[in-house]
């Protein structure tokens, strides 16, 4: 899954699988690379930086480092 | 101001429009911590709004004479001091085909010569390492770790050559918070009259003691300057990192320049002016540190904290173990903003607990391919001793950033500009075309400053 919400349309976008990501806007929804070209499914546009980024493992950024320190 | 008003037509007053949203003077104001001074800084200017020509960055011509005046010219950073720490260390350089071996010496002191053999021509060394002399492996031609001329083989052949005049030939070398930095011009002006006030804007955050604990290198498809200048503002993050939006406040960066360095300075814990909602402190943490929707919240914000104040409170607890009580006069801002500087014409470090520091430069001296290196600088236990620098780990034009695990989440940041890039080098080469009609490229005058900021010195530079 490891989905994000698109801050500026509101789309969610989740890895369904290996290099798919699934964009769900309103009622519709598409498939697309991580690359953000269009697969299959209604909706047929999507931001490909959000794919790109939703495509590749989650990773621990400085401010959750930060935020790790006060859970210790 | 309105566009009946006159006054807008008036060239100092251009470019004095900013966003809305909170500016960085206000959120300093709001910090739990004092902050330094230097964060109150501020020097800026209208540096025109004229376009910069596509050739810039598609000519060879171009390419030359940037060789030429500049980089034979101008200061450059070359390695850390730590990565040739052992008397006989040698580091090779390369910068836009022209090769600079750096050797530390017996003493203590760093050298740096032009690394070709004056026999045949060969580049004398094309790989880093502990040496106990400068061999070519050519022909054997040698020279001592000092530049002295050591052996001539078949000494007998060569009567013509004075050896006492054989030595390698010197480039300048010089050191700044752990740096070293080479000038191939003999008459250059002094490393300190070229940093100008760099130092004071650094003397707070200590590099001269961190150690290098990451180092990779990419090669892209692109002039070195459209790499570059893709790291010297936040106006692509609307669109080029979009997840940050709720946790950065990209529109309302703070740019300034002095002399022959700029900064960049980037919010974080305040929600992009971009947004047509207002996140809560608890969706600006979130987004900064990329919690996802099916994650928890790393840590709960309370009512009366805000996204800042956690963060300045969290990278209190993970460096006080590292630096101490010093922590305790350290502003929420230096833990959670960016800090980016660049000092001309090509080194970036980045101020305050943010470890970054990027270097650009042509690969090889090819004016379509550039190379970006990444850099972390890591504070270190002064009780203990220093790690040793890492060595530079190198990926292709086609490899992804993730190979190099030790950048963690900034791998996928540099993924997501990374897929912009050759791009722009494709898109000039059809913009350069008349039929187009318009051989250039159109600059913010605000959020795009850095960018003027260089080609404002490198017109300098080329005009010598």
């Amino acid at each position: 899954m490891q989905g994000v919400q698109h801050p500026l349309s509101g789309a969610t976008y989740d890895l369904v699988e290996p290099g798919i990501i699934e964009v769900r806007k309103d009622e519709m929804s598409g498939r697309f690379t991580k690359h953000g070209v269009w697969i299959s499914g209604a909706l047929r546009h999507a931001d490909p930086h959000v794919c790109l980024w939703v495509s590749e493992p989650v990773g621990v950024s400085r401010h959750a480092e930060a935020a790790q320190a006060i859970k210790n | 101001m309105t566009t009946t008003d006159s006054r807008v037509d008036e060239p100092q007053l251009r470019g004095l429009a900013r966003s809305p949203g909170l500016s960085y003077d206000d959120l300093l104001d709001m910090d739990t911590h004092p902050v330094p001074d230097v964060l109150r800084m501020r020097s800026w200017h209208f540096l025109d709004d004229a376009d910069i020509p596509v050739s810039r960055y598609t000519s060879r011509d171009f390419h030359d004479l940037e060789v030429e005046k500049m980089w034979t010219k101008v200061w450059q950073m070359a390695c850390r001091s730590d990565d040739i720490p052992d008397a006989g260390d040698s580091l090779v350089y390369d910068i836009a085909g022209l090769s600079i071996l750096l050797v530390r010496q017996v003493d203590m002191s760093i050298k740096a010569f032009f690394n070709v053999c004056l026999h045949r021509g060969r580049q004398l060394r094309d790989t880093d390492g502990n040496v106990a002399e400068l061999r070519c492996p050519f022909h054997g031609f040698a020279w001592n770790n000092d530049g002295s001329m050591k052996q001539i083989p078949c000494e007998w052949d060569f009567p013509h050559v004075n050896q006492e005049q054989f030595g390698l030939k010197e480039v300048q070398v010089e050191t700044w918070a752990g740096f070293v930095f080479v000038n191939m011009d003999p008459k250059c002006e002094s490393l300190e009259s070229f940093l100008g006030d760099l130092p004071n804007h650094f003397a707070g955050w200590e590099f001269e003691k961190r150690a290098k604990t990451v180092h990779v290198a990419r090669v892209f498809r692109t002039n070195w300057k459209v790499l570059q200048e893709a790291f010297m503002e936040a106006f692509h993050v609307v669109a080029t990192h979009p997840q940050l939006l709720a946790g950065i406040g990209d529109a309302n960066s703070q740019y300034d320049f002095w002399g022959n360095f700029s900064r960049a300075i980037t919010p974080n814990g305040t929600p992009s002016p971009h947004l047509r909602y207002t996140p809560t402190e608890q969706e600006a943490f979130d987004a900064m540190s990329d919690k996802r929707l099916d994650q928890e919240s790393f840590v709960q914000i309370d009512d009366g904290m805000t996204a800042r104040s956690v963060v300045g409170m969290g990278g209190r607890m993970q460096w006080r173990p590292i630096v101490g009580d010093r922590v305790d006069t350290m502003s929420d801002a230096e833990f959670a903003d960016s800090f980016y500087y660049t000092l001309f014409p090509n080194f970036h470090p980045w101020g305050a607990f943010n470890r970054i520091v990027y270097r650009f430069r042509p690969y090889g001296n090819n004016h379509e391919m550039a190379i970006m290196e990444c850099m972390f600088l890591t504070p270190c236990d002064e009780t203990q001793p220093k790690p040793k620098s890492v060595p530079i780990r190198w990926l292709g034009p086609d490899d992804d950033w993730t190979e190099a695990a030790e950048l963690g989440l900034l791998a996928r940041v540099f993924n997501q500009d990374t897929f912009n890039l050759p791009k722009v080098q494709i898109g000039l080469q059809t913009l350069k075309h008349a039929t187009v009609g318009k051989q250039s490229v159109t600059l913010a005058n605000y959020q795009e400053t850095k960018i003027r900021h260089f080609h404002s010195l490198l017109d300098t530079w080329l005009a010598k």
